[in-house]
């Protein structure tokens, strides 16, 4: 569930009219969006879109030719320490010291963010303990798992308790094992009240985890908002998924008789039991479901479609290479 | 039907060779610097004619013959372009493939090994060859002035070829057996060094093809015995200039060097043989070696084989003390300075016992060597000890250059830098920490260079002197020795981390930097040898130098569009040194004397080291008068000299690390300045969407 604001709250971050190009080439153009506090969302692209440009502006990392981001109220441009302080920063690479332990590395990263010798054994401890890395604290980084280095990347990320973490492409390289329990991790930080943008290719993960999206292509804002507004946009003949116990032969006629239904039709690689039915716009969906039951047919389910989140994705952005 | 192969690998090099902007740039400034070069060969041989053949009357027919003189200044140009050059064009030739993960796919086609060795091979030689190939019409003109013997052209020609393919024989290996282009690149010169050492003195002259030319074609006696030889081979002892395998053949059949007495050049190509079989073995190993090297981990090879040695003697301890540690390992964390701690903790030329293991390879051969060239050498002012004195400080410069270049870059290669960017750190404290981590590895390359002071020093004064009361020399000869030491290297430090921090390659940072200090110490002699000229003449080239300078410096602005505020100061910088130097050899015109000479020499590095031995020597300058006569001798105030250049490579470093602090956020491409931009946009509550409403366009 996410948390509700009113118009004075903060954005965590709030990208206006931001633009960049390198060597002529235009990453971004006008691209404005916001992410409220406390809340998990995504950055979707196809490759090229300027989604790592977006967050290198975002983390201090890039001089933007124009345009604003502020975190937190506080201005990129103007105040990057203030920025810095309250970011954690995922690149999209693994590349880490390597020669180095677990512990050492976490270490190295909380003097650099300036922690006291007093708190870092506490605090190593914790993000530890939070990435289920306590085991392997004197290991080196080298001897570490792809999903043991992305963990203790996470790790190091939250080692100065950042209100905002910026992860760009997180999952990617991960066997699903390490990525469900990435996700995992990232939903008990957002139960901690930590504001989580991330970048994925994963869209199907990222449905289930974000509260709001952005999709950006070519540099441009597509969409931006909360998820539920880009799944359920342009549904205006809403569609349903019935299951039937005992279908009979010519179930798509007599579900099509049906007062209400526009169309019914078994999808391609369904079981035989399964309908997409469209009803009339604005039909009370209780009344047909009342007329269903009228049919005498045993009903297993009967479910409103959403639009999932890669046709969304589709229907938005263009097709094509960038040129 | 195909008579020529398709050649794919070399084809697809030329042509990214063809595509890079760098390729045209160097090779007008490689003829640019030939042309230089020529014009210095032809003043010092007019200037050599005037003198011997006639003075000033001398006639133009007179200079029917100094094409020799500067065809023997040219060539070891052509020669030393080779071995300076070579090497950093073929280091990355399959290490690049190695770092850019494409070795693999490369193995998997139908390309054999040796193709790709081939390949590789011929498109690094193709770029030489058409630097080369620039300087034929500059052969032709200096062949039609006379004094050039078309045998020793050819033999010449021949023997550029055979030193190029010796060089990139020797440092393809090294990019097959190293997994990364700076590993390969430190190695193909030190293991060139060692080849070229090793076979001069063991007088193996014909290992080495510039060896070779010095002795057969620079030599006119070796020539000329070459010649008398071939045409009388029995009565002629040709036994220093010929081996004996050469002399054996002909004196089987002399019938053969009677054949060959019209093409003496004939006689070179058969004694280059032996270094045309070492290239072939270093091609052949690096073929066999292509596939096992080609996925080899990138870890530093200093740090395995001291994980190797620490295992070795952990395991000693084991067995014969159980395990009893004097001394044990502190497990030290970062503290304050995470990123200084990295550096002394982590790195092969960081953690004190590898530095001081480093410390003791260096140490133990200086001591000896010194030892034994001060022996030996006593006759010879020892001279040799000047040798290594010299040969120490350039591997300290080149050390600390590189560890200098690679301390931000080799964090870029590996993608480690982005992460510590996006902490509160400020570059310029992540600077600080990362030069004051080097301080180790500074007192280690330090510590041979005090060693040969003091050896000189201890050779140099006398102990009753030391007893005396005027002892005041040694003690200031030591202190200069201490401070230009840590000075010299803690600047050049500076240097190569300030190019570091720009050039995002490690490759390019460490030629960037190696080549900046080595332009910094050759230049002030270069012109001054262009100021001992004749006014216009020397006024000419010194002018043309500038215009180099600044069209090179403006090329770069071009080329990399760096920050305005770096543009200007570059600019600044660069028509400030120029300045400098026109004031200087304007001077040195108006009065040509010994000051002004040393105070233009003060501008290389390389003085602020002999000044301080010429203090130790007290040397005295010989005066002459406007005919070139000796008329005395001066006194020279080396103290003061020494005093001044301190001072100026003081303020020097000053500077140095000044504009390395405050331009450090702008090359890490780094906000950080509290400055609002001009541009920034409209209050941001009426522009950015909200939440509750989406947007879609």
């Amino acid at each position: 569930m996410s948390p509700t604001y009113d118009s004075s709250t903060v954005p965590a971050i709030s990208v206006s009219e931001l633009t960049h190009s390198f060597k002529g080439h235009q990453a971004l153009n006008q691209v404005s969006f916001a992410v409220m506090p406390q809340t998990l969302h995504g950055f979707v692209g196809p490759n090229g879109a300027g989604k790592t440009t977006t967050l290198k502006a975002i983390c201090t990392l890039l001089k933007p030719n124009w345009g604003e981001v502020s975190v937190f109220g506080h201005s990129v441009r103007a105040d990057p320490i203030s920025v810095r302080e309250k970011i954690g920063f995922m690149p999209d690479h693994f590349s880490m010291y390597r020669q180095m332990t677990v512990f050492e590395y976490l270490d190295f990263f909380a003097a650099a963010y300036g922690l006291n010798l007093g708190q870092r054994d506490k605090v190593i401890d914790d993000v530890l303990t939070l990435t289920d890395m306590d085991g392997r604290r004197n290991d080196l980084i080298s001897g570490l798992s792809r999903g043991m280095q992305q963990r203790v990347s996470l790790a190091r990320v939250l080692v100065h308790d950042p209100d905002l973490l910026l992860l760009d492409e997180p999952a990617s390289g991960l066997d699903p094992r390490a990525r469900i329990e990435l996700m995992e991790i990232l939903r008990a930080l957002r139960a901690m009240g930590k504001t989580i943008f991330i970048s994925s290719h994963i869209l199907t993960e990222l449905a289930e985890l974000c509260d709001s999206v952005t999709i950006i292509d070519r540099g441009q804002i597509k969409f931006s908002g909360p998820m539920d507004a880009l799944l359920d946009a342009d549904d205006e003949t809403p569609r349903f998924s019935l299951r039937l116990g005992q279908p009979p032969e010519n179930a798509v006629e007599l579900l099509q008789s049906v007062d209400g239904v526009v169309t019914a039709e078994q999808p391609e690689y369904g079981s035989p039991g399964e309908f997409d039915l469209e009803l009339e716009a604005g039909r009370d969906s209780n009344l047909v479901l009342q007329s269903l039951i009228g049919l005498g047919i045993p009903i297993l389910s009967f479910s409103q479609r959403r639009k999932q989140l890669n046709q969304a994705f589709m229907d938005l952005t263009t097709r094509g290479v960038r040129t | 039907m195909r008579f020529l192969p398709e050649l794919p690998l070399l084809r697809r090099e030329l042509t990214e060779l063809a595509n890079r902007r760098r390729t045209y740039v160097i090779r007008v400034i490689g003829a640019v610097i030939i042309l230089l070069v020529l014009f210095l060969a032809y003043s010092r041989a007019m200037q050599t004619m005037l003198m011997v053949r006639g003075g000033l009357q001398a006639s133009w027919q007179q200079l029917l013959g100094i094409g020799g003189d500067i065809f023997l200044f040219l060539a070891p140009t052509l020669f030393y372009s080779i071995q300076i050059l070579m090497p950093a064009l073929c280091c990355a030739a399959v290490s690049a493939e190695k770092e850019n993960n494409t070795i693999g796919t490369l193995l998997l086609t139908r390309l054999s090994p040796l193709t790709i060795v081939l390949e590789k091979l011929g498109s690094r030689l193709v770029p030489m060859m058409t630097l080369l190939l620039i300087t034929f019409p500059v052969l032709a003109y200096v062949f039609s002035l006379g004094g050039v013997d078309t045998n020793m052209l050819i033999a010449t020609l021949w023997l550029l070829f055979c030193e190029c393919l010796l060089f990139s024989s020797i440092a393809l290996l090294c990019s097959v057996w190293f997994p990364t282009t700076v590993g390969a690149f430190i190695w193909s010169y030190v293991l060139i060094g060692i080849f070229a050492a090793f076979s001069l003195s063991l007088n193996f002259r014909t290992f080495v093809p510039s060896a070779l030319w010095n002795q057969m074609v620079a030599d006119p006696r070796g020539w000329a015995i070459v010649n008398a030889y071939l045409a009388d081979p029995i009565n002629t002892d040709a036994s220093e200039w010929l081996p004996a395998w050469i002399r054996g053949v002909f004196d089987v059949n002399p019938s053969l060097a009677i054949f060959l007495s019209g093409y003496p050049w004939m006689l070179v190509v058969c004694q280059s043989v032996m270094s045309l079989l070492i290239s072939v073995s270093c091609l052949f190993l690096a073929c066999l070696l292509l596939v096992p090297r080609a996925f080899v981990s990138n870890s530093s090879l200093l740090l395995k084989v001291f994980g190797r040695v620490d295992a070795f003697f952990k395991a000693l301890n084991e067995r014969t003390t159980g395990g009893v540690e004097l001394i044990a390992d502190s497990n030290s964390l970062p503290g304050s300075d995470p990123v200084a701690w990295r550096e002394r903790a982590k790195k092969s030329l960081g953690k004190a016992r590898y530095l001081f293991r480093i410390l003791v390879v260096l140490e133990v051969p200086t001591l000896f060597i010194c030892m034994f060239t001060a022996i030996l050498s006593s006759q010879q002012e020892f001279r040799q000890l000047y040798v290594l004195l010299g040969l120490i400080w350039v591997l300290a410069i080149l050390v600390i250059g590189m560890k200098g270049a690679t301390l931000f870059s080799s964090e870029r290669a590996r993608e480690t830098i982005e992460p510590l960017l996006a902490s509160p750190m400020k570059a310029v404290d992540m600077v600080r920490q990362k030069v004051s981590g080097m301080s180790r590895l500074l007192i280690v390359m330090a510590t041979p260079i005090l060693t040969v002071n003091f050896t000189l020093f201890c050779l140099r004064i006398q102990t009753s002197s030391l007893l005396s009361s005027t002892n005041f020399r040694a003690v200031a000869y030591l202190a200069f020795s201490v401070v230009n030491a840590f000075g010299l290297l803690y600047l050049v430090a500076w240097i190569a981390t300030g190019i570091g921090l720009k050039i995002h390659s490690q490759t390019k940072a460490v030629l960037a930097a190696t080549s900046a200090i080595a332009l910094w110490a050759v230049t002030p002699f270069v012109f001054l040898m262009f100021s001992q000229m004749s006014w216009s003449f020397g006024v000419g080239v010194a002018v043309t130098v500038s215009g180099v300078c600044l069209l090179t410096w403006l090329v770069f602005c071009v080329w990399s569009r760096p920050e305005a505020s770096v543009v200007v100061s570059g600019t600044v910088g660069v028509l400030a040194g120029l300045g400098l130097f026109s004031v200087i050899i304007m001077v040195y015109y108006a009065d040509p004397n010994m000051y002004v000479a040393q105070l233009l020499q003060s501008l290389s590095p390389a003085s602020l080291v002999v000044g301080t031995e010429s203090y130790l020597l007290d040397v005295s300058y010989r005066r002459a008068d406007v005919n070139g006569f000796f008329v005395g001798t001066d006194r020279f105030p080396w103290l003061l000299l020494c005093c001044c250049r301190l001072l100026v490579y003081g303020v020097l470093l000053l500077g140095v690390v000044y504009v390395v602090r405050r331009f450090s956020p702008i090359m890490l491409n780094r906000l950080e300045s509290r400055e609002i931009s001009a541009v920034s946009s409209p209050s941001v509550s009426s522009r950015v969407p909200v939440l509750e409403g989406a947007t879609q366009t």
